[in-house]
């Protein structure tokens, strides 16, 4: 897992830091007719795709998008989730299972059909737009986890202990029920970047994710499809790019949920999402 | 049985509901209505447009639009599509069937794969084979479907030409092949799409298989099995596989709103005439109707799917069974 | 022991299902029923197969098979007089002594898919279909000028013009499709595209229609018992793949026959492929960035009814560089709304050259002079920002799109790429709601289709002017060019009208593509027409298979 952490972690910082480190524009045609499809070369270390783009930048500024929108969609399902399952474990048994039955309902529904219907309404997406699009329609496992912890927490005799000396709710959500969350909400977190990673990689493939010409590692492949023959690195680089990002996210996940702090509920595994 | 049939049910009505509600919504919320949007209405003058509206209720009260949308859904009618004027519920039906016939097809081969790869490597921990298979079965589940799915292609159907390119059938076959004809025909175009799905899903089901399968191994009554003689063979089939298969059963159930919805991004790769395809077609011609009707119709099956799952997992696993 | 049989239950149904998979092909690779089927892959379906409602080349391409006209053009396609025309339909005419007229007499032979014989009230009903303003065709235009059609007698149909002009026989015999009025005589006019008809045409060619799944495919049958004689290929097929990358594979890993247009990776492999070969013809298309200069919309909103502003934008793109790009050497920069093919070429004409230099000044000069966080050129606020509309079905221009947007972005302008459906695509061009639009146009000969795309919006004459240009002396030259028959005088009448509508930058004039086929070597095309290479598609040899 060490391993793992340390690829995302040099990944992540090469994505911040992608203004700075990256040679040129990545929307920045630099020569139409002639460095088009450039082989890698000194001046252009990963070579140059149809439109003449470095792709070096382009690689990584998508680093950057892909990263950026998994990231705060991961965020706002962990926060969202969390709060609908507190409140669910707060409100006494029979609301609670109420509220969660809510939730369950709403999981019925595939949620790229919920972001479908939310293209169809809004036309095209800014790409924060689109982060919390998909940070909203993923919340529903973590709500769970969390309502199902916080109701075990709650339950122990420390708690009744602590309720009975006239501590609030409140209190006690922040103190004794919070800081049992983290093994679950962690495990839970990493599987949800690397879910939410390859949604927006296959979004952006098929051309409902990020608009182009911002950069994002699924345009990038859609781009390079028809030239796989004649610049076969193109594609490369970002498929590899893309794999490894999220072979580690889930390395981490699951290292994650099998440590004794995620309980014994096992992460549910929300993934082939489509 | 009977309290748990009639919650579920309530809740499959109300997943409906909430369906329905959404694609209702959907079609109202934009400024002005469906006939201004409408491809097929530009043109006509603002009175015949006032008398279209007259006559599809549409200067209703919005709850009485919303109640008629609602009797509408449940008769089965569901629209017509914005760019065409075909009804939404005849489109919906043959692309439900056909993501159908592509996502059973993933799903049972992801079956046979998870539950073999995942049995063999919690029965056999150790098995080099079987943990070669899996590390490879992960690297698939993590690549993402269209990589996967465009390296499939690439071998299996250009570089060599064994298998179709994409879509559903071949027209010439459809419609002067034999009945026989017409299976293998859907059976060479299946093999590629849903074999980018069994790998993806397969991992997943292994997993699962994996966990359970070695919880159960060193229990007492499967000891007590070997003890008792019982071969090898039979105390797997018999002794550990039945209460493993529940815990499958429920990782098909959490995969369920994929398996009806359409894998939308294989589905579009391999040019699949599904749900996936037709709800992209949709998005992109901005075919409100088509979406909403494709939000209930699949909300439905889900909601139906889900409750079979569940009565399955317990029929399997006799520590639920009361 | 139970383990054994699990595993051998499932080599069993693995087997079966490999067994499935493979066992309805033959040897060779191809379903038996498959052998002389011409399979076309194509980036777009067909819109309408009814003749006066279609729009695309897909449907033109089906229609052009399904139905006949009263004579066949030749190829190469001349539009003066009768002389490069064979009969069809018609089995002889002649024409009067004024020739204000010509009596068509229709084979007697010929026969409607069904069984019924043609006959001379077909050939009135269709025209009165064409030019009836409730099926508002948009090739109704194209029959300016035609008085009416008269029957004489069962067998003969009689057209007569207001006035003589070197194109009546061309304009005639070109574009009426003749359509059976017994089936489509009691039809509401108002919804033909919905009718009975529509769903499963009949006609008279040498294809009947044997199936089409929207969006999908479509299939024609051979007419064998047609009176031309039973076509070459017994099925034609077109297979719709809206990826062109799929479209292009398709072919070249044998599924798919011919393509009508490969570029790029796809080209090069068709070149050095063993069992598929590339085809040129000729081209009579142009691309261009059409701008919507209509005026009657609320005027703050529209940016190009300025002539200096279109110049400005026109200026700003290196078109060398874009079309070199794009198209490597397969394709040429176009001159203006027409062709290097066409008679009345001038290659010398003065063209809007690019000069960023000249550009940034003239949006200065027009008071695009501030900017703003992005960069974008702003004037009182607005910044200069425009969408353009490109069809998805097109590879060569959403690559063009792309390429325009970083132009433009060089000059401070901001040019939103929106990739729609071709469906959707026409249908948003027709209604005008657009700001600019990569369009192609496949033109002909013929100097007086020209009004038809860039006359003045005069409701049936200019139906495919979207963009709305209008300009009195460019109308007047066309139209004096199209009544004379100085071919001398034509040629300069032309010139003049192309040099009024580059002077007025309508559109930024973009490519003229050199047209590649990727053909299967067991296809043998005849007279591929440039602008119609399906012209002769039922004479088409397709032979045995050879070996994958």
């Amino acid at each position: 897992m060490r391993r793992a952490l340390i690829v995302l972690a040099f990944i992540a910082a090469a994505a911040a830091l992608a203004p700075w480190l990256a040679p040129f524009d990545p929307a920045a045609q630099l020569d139409i007719v002639s460095l088009k499809n450039s082989a890698p070369s000194f001046a252009h270390p990963l070579g140059t795709d149809v439109y003449s783009r470095d792709v070096l930048s382009r690689a990584l500024f998508g680093a950057r998008t892909s990263l950026t929108v998994s990231l705060l969609a991961t965020i706002i399902a962990l926060v969202v989730g969390c709060a609908w399952g507190l409140l669910a474990a707060s409100v006494g048994a029979r609301f609670g299972a109420l509220l969660m039955s809510a939730v369950d309902v709403l999981r019925s529904i595939p949620r790229l059909l919920l972001y479908l219907g939310a293209l169809v309404l809004l036309g095209a997406m800014q790409t924060a737009g689109l982060a919390v699009l998909l940070g909203l329609t993923a919340w529903t496992g973590t709500s769970h986890l969390v309502y199902l912890r916080a109701r075990d927490v709650q339950a122990r005799p420390f708690v009744e202990g602590a309720r009975s000396l006239g501590m609030s709710q409140w209190r006690v959500l922040t103190r004794h029920v919070v800081p049992h969350l983290s093994g679950p909400l962690s495990a839970s977190g990493a599987l949800l970047l690397a879910d939410l990673l390859a949604l927006e990689a296959g979004l952006s493939f098929i051309g409902i994710g990020v608009r182009p010409p911002d950069a994002s590692w699924g345009s990038m492949i859609q781009d390079a499809l028809p030239y796989l023959r004649s610049a076969w690195w193109l594609a490369a680089v970002p498929c590899v790019l893309l794999m490894t990002t999220v072979l580690c996210a889930a390395r981490v996940a699951d290292q994650l949920s099998r440590s004794p702090q995620s309980g014994d509920h096992v992460v549910a595994d929300p993934r082939r999402h489509s | 049985m009977i309290t748990l049939l009639l919650r579920r049910l309530l809740h499959a009505v109300a997943v409906i509901a909430v369906a329905v509600t959404l694609g209702f919504a959907l079609i109202r919320l934009p400024p002005g209505d469906a006939l201004s949007g409408d491809t097929t209405q530009v043109g006509r003058s603002a009175a015949s447009r006032d008398l279209l509206r007259a006559r599809y209720g549409m200067d209703a009260p919005i709850s009485a639009q919303w109640l008629g949308y609602v009797i509408g859904a449940v008769r089965g009618d569901l629209g017509t599509s914005v760019v065409d004027g075909r009804p939404v519920s005849a489109m919906l039906g043959t692309a439900l069937g056909n993501s159908l016939v592509l996502s059973g097809t993933g799903l049972l081969a992801a079956i046979v794969v998870g539950t073999l790869v995942g049995g063999a490597q919690g029965w056999r921990p150790r098995w080099l084979p079987g943990r070669a298979i899996g590390t490879a079965l992960t690297a698939t589940y993590a690549m993402p479907e269209f990589v996967l799915a465009i390296g499939l292609i690439g071998i299996l159907s250009y570089a060599t030409g064994w298998f179709p390119v994409g879509g559903m059938h071949d027209p010439i076959t459809t419609l002067t092949g034999s009945a026989r004809e017409r299976l293998a025909d859907l059976g060479a175009h299946l093999v590629v799409p849903s074999l980018a799905l069994a790998l993806g899903w397969g991992a997943a089901i292994a997993r699962q298989q994996r966990v359970a399968l070695a919880e159960t191994v060193g229990t007492d009554f499967v000891r007590s099995a070997r003890a008792k003689g019982v071969s090898e063979g039979g105390v797997l089939l018999h002794h550990a596989l039945r209460p493993s298969l529940s815990s499958v059963t429920a990782t098909i159930g959490l995969m369920l709103p994929v398996l009806v919805g359409g894998a939308v991004v294989i589905e579009v790769v391999f040019a699949w005439p599904g749900m996936g395809t037709l709800l992209l077609r949709a998005v992109g011609q901005r075919d409100t109707p088509v979406v909403s009707g494709a939000i209930i119709v699949i909300a439905a099956a889900v909601s139906a799917s889900t409750l079979l799952v569940e009565l399955a997992v317990r029929a399997l696993d006799p520590r639920l069974r009361r | 022991m139970q383990i054994t049989i699990l595993l051998r239950v499932v080599a069993r149904v693995v087997t079966c299902a490999a067994l499935i998979a493979c066992g309805g092909t033959n040897a060779d690779g191809t379903v038996p029923s498959r052998r002389s089927v011409l399979t076309i892959s194509t980036p777009a379906d067909a819109d309408a197969l009814v003749p006066p409602l279609v729009g695309t080349t897909q449907g033109k391409q089906a229609v052009d098979l399904l139905f006949d006209f009263l004579a066949a053009a030749s190829t190469p396609l001349q539009t003066d007089g009768d002389a490069g025309f064979t009969p069809q339909l018609a089995a002889s005419w002649r024409w009067s002594t004024d020739s204000l007229s010509v009596a068509f007499s229709i084979d007697p032979r010929a026969r409607w898919h069904d069984g019924t014989p043609v006959r001379a009230n077909d050939v009135r009903f269709s025209f009165a279909l064409y030019i009836d303003p409730v099926v508002a065709s948009p090739h109704a235009g194209n029959f300016e000028g035609i008085d009416s059609v008269s029957v004489r007698d069962s067998l003969t149909a009689v057209v007569w013009w207001k006035a003589r002009h070197p194109e009546q026989f061309f304009q005639i015999a070109y574009n009426l499709a003749i359509m059976p009025e017994h089936l489509l005589g009691s039809v509401r006019r108002d919804s033909l595209a919905s009718s009975a008809f529509a769903d499963h045409p009949v006609g008279s060619g040498r294809y009947r229609f044997e199936q089409w799944n929207r969006t999908r495919d479509l299939v024609l049958a051979a007419d064998t018992a047609n009176y031309r004689g039973a076509p070459g290929a017994s099925r034609v097929v077109w297979i719709v793949s809206a990826d062109p990358t799929a479209a292009s594979l398709s072919v070249l890993s044998g599924q798919a026959d011919m393509i009508e247009s490969v570029r790029g990776d796809a080209f090069t492999q068709a070149r050095g492929s063993g069992s598929v070969r590339t085809v040129e013809y000729g081209s009579f298309d142009y691309a261009y960035l059409m701008f919507n200069t209509e005026r009657t919309v609320a005027a703050q909103r529209r940016l190009f009814n300025d002539r200096a502003l279109r110049v400005a934008l026109t200026q700003s793109i290196d078109r060398d560089a874009v079309v070199a790009s794009a198209l490597d050497s397969l394709g040429s920069v176009a001159l203006g709304p027409f062709t290097r093919a066409s008679a009345s070429v001038d290659t010398t004409m003065r063209q809007i050259e690019f000069d960023s230099a000249a550009a940034n000044r003239a949006l200065d000069a027009l008071g695009w002079s501030g900017r703003n966080p992005d960069g974008v050129r702003t004037k009182a606020g607005r910044a200069l920002e425009f969408e353009v509309l490109v069809p998805s079905s097109s590879a060569t221009r959403q690559r063009v799109a792309v390429l325009l947007q970083d132009q433009f972005k060089r000059v401070g302008v901001q040019m939103n790429i929106a990739s729609l459906e071709p469906q959707a695509f026409g249908s948003r061009l027709e209604k005008g709601v657009f700001d600019a639009a990569l369009n192609m146009w496949r033109t002909d000969p013929s100097p007086s289709t020209i009004r038809q795309v860039w006359g003045s919006p005069n409701g049936a004459l200019a139906a495919a002017n979207f963009g709305h240009y209008a300009n009195r002396h460019f109308d007047a030259d066309i139209d004096s060019a199209s009544v004379t028959f100085d071919s001398a005088r034509r040629r300069v009448l032309l010139r003049r009208a192309y040099q009024t509508i580059v002077d007025d930058a309508a559109a930024v004039w973009l490519y003229e593509p050199r047209n590649f086929a990727a053909i299967n070597n067991r296809v043998q095309p005849v007279r591929m027409r440039a602008d119609a290479w399906w012209a002769a598609l039922a004479d088409w040899r397709v032979s045995e298979p050879a070996s994958r």
